[in-house]
């Protein structure tokens, strides 16, 4: 399981990432949860396989590390090995979690002294209308004021839909947070939409955020696949940390008890084309391009998260065909599309950063 | 034929991802990008993919990656975008439309792809329907005038399309509408997305244009 030492270059330029998710259980049980996480869950990764991963990720230049979940601070020892080892090695840390362990001021500062001492970078927090009913709003202003105090770097990430009651401004206007937000605006928190992980169903978004063909043009390549990879609770490499992707046969590109098994992942990842259209077109892009093939496929208004739209890529039959059939009309448009985005623009930004 | 693995929506090229990498290894050889790439992009890129017979061949390129290329490839157009830029934010004022002068931005960016020699940039914009005419300054003037010939709407539209163009090439100077705060902040994926939401403006106007009046 040691990683290779030789040189390694992929089609992705800019720096990886490294998910690691120690468990996939979590305090909560929200529905459509993105890695299929609850309580009773007990999946998780050994130390060792924790460590070997960020060993590997360490020599082929991937840029940092984030633990996720499911709730990582179940595992909060492995967590802690992990961010000592990957600050030793170079690599920045981060951590996603729900604040579950922020019930009081001082359960939140011993968690967020804890991680500090470790090394830990950067901080994110997750809530809204299905967290929140297993973790108080509370909890989270709790492990806020705590980062906060502490200076770590942080954001708060607000699932939403049209529907739910948990916004971004209840954070913003929280009466304990008034003197955060003067401070960093809210620059903090964002929302994300919520979305159904079967692409048979349509939540409800505010107007203009769903896709359709007068903003499909608007839309970017996804810019997780192939550039983060994913270690997950039961060992399987993921090419890319969506919400859903565990349920998706095709982005599993390999294991951790593999040899090489990051680089081999990345290898195996990058040789296939529908990956490839998914990062540098695009998942709605690619929707719409197979509707042009295939009129019975609709796509528009459905979607407002890019990785619904990559459940109906892979589940669909009528997108699966098409895809398989038509795939090589695509092949200049990646070529020139993959080169833009990994070599000339950021040879233009050095130049004119140069300049100025 | 493509390889997949057996029901899974698995498409393997280890051959397009060798020659992609091999293009990308070549490019960045030097530190700076070669000068026969900024010439000819697309012939470039496709004659790394030669074994696959025409599957990626310069004419297969979108209208919107010719765009984004033409502009950051040229370096003779972006330096005249990055100083007519100064001068266009000056003059121009969006809470005015009526306030600028059309036909003489129109003239400029027509003298200048003459002069720097990319057509791409205006056929992207405009759409002529072929690439093999030998265009004039006049004759490009005269395709950037009849698609900007007859509502105010119009006329802003082509304008704003020629701010964002030289702004593509300098984003400090990108207006604030675009949303663009830092460039450091800006990745080469919303960077070709802000080509084909040009693409798709300047076509929504082209066809506005050509409705019955």
């Amino acid at each position: 399981m040691r990683n290779p030492t030789s040189a390694f270059t992929g089609i992705v330029r800019r720096g990886r990432t490294l998910s690691v998710m120690p468990t996939y259980q979590c305090t909560a049980a929200c529905e459509n949860c993105g890695t299929l996480s609850s309580p009773s869950e007990k999946t998780h990764l050994s130390a060792d396989q924790v460590i070997g991963a960020i060993e590997e990720a360490a020599s082929l230049d991937f840029v940092n590390v984030v633990f996720t979940g499911g709730e990582p601070t179940l595992r909060l020892s492995i967590v802690h090995q992990g961010i000592e080892l990957a600050k030793r090695l170079g690599l920045s840390t981060r951590v996603v979690t729900n604040a579950h362990w922020g019930r009081t001021t001082d359960s939140a500062n011993l968690m967020i002294r804890k991680l500090c001492d470790s090394g830990l970078d950067e901080i994110n927090f997750s809530t809204g209308d299905q967290h929140v009913r297993f973790v108080p709003i509370e909890h989270v202003v709790n492990a806020i004021l705590a980062t906060y105090r502490a200076e770590l770097p942080f954001h708060l990430m607000v699932e939403t839909s049209s529907t739910n009651r948990i916004r971004k401004d209840h954070f913003v206007k929280h009466p304990m947070l008034q003197h955060v937000v003067r401070k960093l605006p809210d620059s903090w928190v964002f929302e994300s939409p919520w979305m159904p992980l079967d692409p048979g169903v349509s939540s409800r978004y505010d107007d203009g955020v769903a896709v359709d063909s007068t903003n499909v043009s608007a839309c970017t390549g996804c810019d997780s696949i192939l550039q983060t990879i994913v270690v997950q609770a039961d060992g399987r490499i993921g090419a890319c940390c969506g919400l859903g992707m565990r349920t998706v046969p095709e982005l599993q590109v390999g294991h951790v008890d593999d040899p090489a098994a990051i680089s081999q992942g990345i290898r195996r990842a990058e040789s296939d084309i529908v990956k490839i259209a998914i990062r540098y077109l695009g998942t709605e892009k690619l929707l719409a391009w197979a509707s042009s093939h295939d009129p019975s496929i609709d796509w528009e208004g459905l979607y407002a998260h890019n990785c619904q739209a990559c459940m109906r890529i892979y589940k669909d039959p009528r997108v699966r065909e098409v895809i398989l059939k038509h795939s090589e009309e695509l092949e200049a448009d990646l070529a020139s599309a993959a080169v833009f985005d990994e070599v000339a623009w950021p040879a233009y930004m050095r130049q004119t950063t140069c300049r100025a | 034929m493509n390889d997949s693995y057996a029901d899974l929506l698995v498409i393997s090229r280890p051959e397009f991802a060798v020659s992609l990498r091999r293009l990308m290894d070549d490019l960045q050889s030097d530190g700076d990008l070669p000068s026969s790439f900024k010439r000819n992009p697309f012939g470039t890129i496709a004659s790394y993919f030669s074994d696959t017979i025409g599957r990626v061949s310069s004419q297969k390129i979108s209208e919107a990656n010719r765009l984004i290329f033409a502009i950051f490839s040229n370096d003779g157009f972006r330096e005249w975008a990055r100083e007519y830029n100064a001068k266009v934010a000056e003059e121009l004022n969006f809470d005015a439309p009526g306030s600028f002068d059309k036909a003489a931005i129109r003239r400029d960016l027509a003298e200048a792809i003459m002069k720097h020699g990319d057509k791409e940039i205006v056929y992207s914009l405009l759409g002529t329907q072929t690439r093999s005419e030998g265009l004039t300054a006049d004759d490009m003037q005269g395709r950037l005038d009849s698609v900007t010939a007859v509502t105010v709407a119009v006329a802003v539209a082509a304008v704003v399309a020629v701010v964002v163009v030289v702004a593509l090439v300098e984003v400090a100077f990108a207006p604030p509408h675009l949303g663009l705060s830092e460039i450091s902040e800006v990745t080469g994926s919303e960077m070709r997305a802000l080509g084909e939401q040009l693409i798709a403006t300047a076509r929504e106007f082209r066809e506005a244009d050509e409705k019955p009046h």
